[in-house]
């Protein structure tokens, strides 16, 4: 029903809004690209859902301002065929989720880290304002390839610091992967930031439902990774960060001594470039002697 | 709207239509009056083109609940999205009931930025209202290769509602019963994962599909809290599955 329409115009507000294309699904609804009338290009989510909606906005809107957030407009309803349809007005994102990323280009580890940094940097300043996101995973956050910044979509599952989770993904959900601990949100996001770097360096996602962890873990062994990324993973999979303090010192330590190792194996590379340049003129050398001594024997 | 109130629902999980027995859409009408919400969950195969499973739609309809169609891979957070969705669907409708009792409008006809209270509101409620969820499960022949996913499916959504405010309590019927059109209570409500786990061992597949006395006996079971004499306690061997942690960390460096 929703992907029949063509112009939104706003109940309350009255801002219209010509949709361009449908952009995305969620569990609760659709997100369209559309161009107001100022000619502006902006997505709306709308749905039946007036709960949701009003809830989602709201949460975005408490975020205004943070620069990983995608930025809200305004809230109205619109209706079609004798129907009420709820929606708000947010800012477009110009760029790929990492799952496209991750697909598309060859993402390297330090890169993979690096993201990884900049997620915890994100969940810990929602955290700060008292909130969670439980939602973690590939599809939800963006490469914002105009102002080269990593974007949170879709706040629908943003809840309360002592509130229970509504909206996960179970491949990054450490109750689906069927954890014996008891949930908790600590322990909930650094599992879920863990299975979103073990994703992008094995460009693979699991399903706990068909997949078992021994999996991941016999995955992860077959590729060649430095040994503390895979230490960093092991740790964050078994539960074994209480908070994502450590897990992030232990991410930046990791991206130093990766940056080191290349240094490392730079300088190698030199010295054995010295090598086989000393071993190649002293040959040539010789030939030379062995020549004008032949000839000088001759 | 007072705290204590506790909210009382069955989901039922089938992966075909009802074949014997009494009117699923009949006996849902009933139980929707005792203030009991109905979900249903539809599972489809992948590679069969299965026509659409409508009777699900209206049990969900006639019940006061949400209905969902999914797949098996994703049956898990089908169950969670249904059981939390339908929790605020009641809690909004008595809200709006209220709502309407005292200003004689609804949620939709109050101005989006006035919405907010009222949604936050709702939320709250749904976060602390105490829930008592009554899965249904089908387990006709045809469910066979699917449920073992079905069982994780329901220990992993008392995982989930556990780590609410409110209080969760599960029971799973599982239908048909031992050659019977009655089905078999696998656990009757608890909150630890233990009796779960112990209860959804119990179950077998194999029969037909009496969806309309699962759901009598569904509402018994909510409103009376048990019935006895069905029981089978012979459970004894537990499997010992290993857990991932420990283990794994000697498997890989």
């Amino acid at each position: 029903m929703i992907e029949s329409i063509k112009d939104i115009t706003g109940k309350w507000n009255k801002n219209r809004y010509k949709v361009i294309k449908k952009i995305g699904q969620g569990g609760t609804g659709v997100i369209l690209k559309v161009k107001d009338e100022n000619g502006c290009i902006k997505a709306i989510k709308i749905s039946e859902d007036i709960s949701s909606i009003t809830r989602e906005y709201n949460t975005l809107k408490r975020f205004n301002g943070l620069k990983g957030i995608v930025k809200a407009y305004e809230l109205d309803d619109y209706i079609h065929n004798n129907k009420i349809l709820y929606f708000f007005v947010m800012e477009f994102i110009e760029g790929k989720n990492l799952k496209e990323y991750m697909k598309r280009s060859r993402v390297k580890i330090k890169e993979i880290l690096g993201i990884a940094l900049i997620i915890i940097k994100m969940i810990n300043e929602i955290s700060n304002k008292g909130y969670i996101y439980t939602d973690i995973k590939l599809e939800n956050i963006l490469i914002d390839s105009k102002d080269n910044r990593i974007v949170f979509i879709d706040f629908g599952g943003v809840i309360e610091k002592e509130w229970g989770i509504r909206e996960y993904t179970p491949a990054y959900n450490m109750i689906s992967w069927g954890m014996k601990k008891n949930y908790n949100h600590n322990d909930g996001t650094v599992f879920a930031i863990t299975m979103l770097v073990i994703s992008m360096i094995l460009k693979k996602e699991f399903n706990p439902l068909t997949d078992k962890l021994q999996e991941v873990y016999k995955e992860l062994n077959r590729i060649d990774i430095n040994i503390h990324i895979k230490k960093i993973v092991i740790r964050g999979l078994n539960l074994g960060y209480r908070d994502t303090s450590k897990f992030e010192k232990d991410i930046k330590d990791a991206i130093i001594s990766i940056k080191h190792n290349d240094i490392i194996a730079n300088d190698n590379r030199l010295k054995s470039f010295n090598l086989v340049n000393i071993v190649f003129f002293s040959s040539i050398s010789i030939f030379i002697l062995t020549l004008i001594l032949g000839v000088s024997l001759t | 709207m007072e705290k204590e109130i506790e909210l009382k629902q069955i989901i039922l999980a089938t992966d075909g239509e009802s074949n014997v027995g009494a009117d699923p859409i009949d006996v849902a009408k009933d139980i929707h009056n005792k203030g009991i919400t109905i979900s249903t969950i539809g599972i489809i195969d992948n590679n069969k083109s299965e026509k659409p499973l409508a009777e699900v739609h209206s049990i969900a309809e006639v019940g006061g609940g949400i209905s969902e169609i999914t797949n098996i891979e994703n049956f898990s957070r089908t169950m969670e999205m249904v059981t939390q969705k339908s929790v605020y669907k009641t809690i909004e409708h008595a809200v709006n009931k209220e709502l309407k009792e005292i200003l004689g409008t609804e949620l939709k006809d109050t101005p989006p930025q006035t919405r907010n209270q009222i949604t936050e509101l709702i939320d709250k409620y749904g976060e602390e209202v105490d829930l008592k969820c009554c899965v249904a499960i089908d387990c006709s022949g045809s469910m066979t290769n699917k449920i073992n996913i079905a069982k994780n499916s329901v220990l992993n959504l008392l995982k989930v509602l556990k780590a609410r405010k409110g209080r969760a309590e599960i029971a799973v019927i599982g239908y048909p019963g031992s050659n019977k059109i009655k089905p078999t209570i696998l656990c009757p409500f608890t909150e630890k994962i233990e009796d779960l786990e112990r209860g959804l061992q119990k179950i077998k597949t194999g029969g037909i599909t009496p969806t309309g006395d699962a759901l009598e006996w569904a509402s018994r079971l909510l409103m009376e809290g048990n019935w006895e004499e069905d029981r089978i306690d012979s459970v004894t061997s537990e499997d010992n599955r290993d857990t991932e942690e420990g283990i794994l960390e000697s498997n890989i460096i």
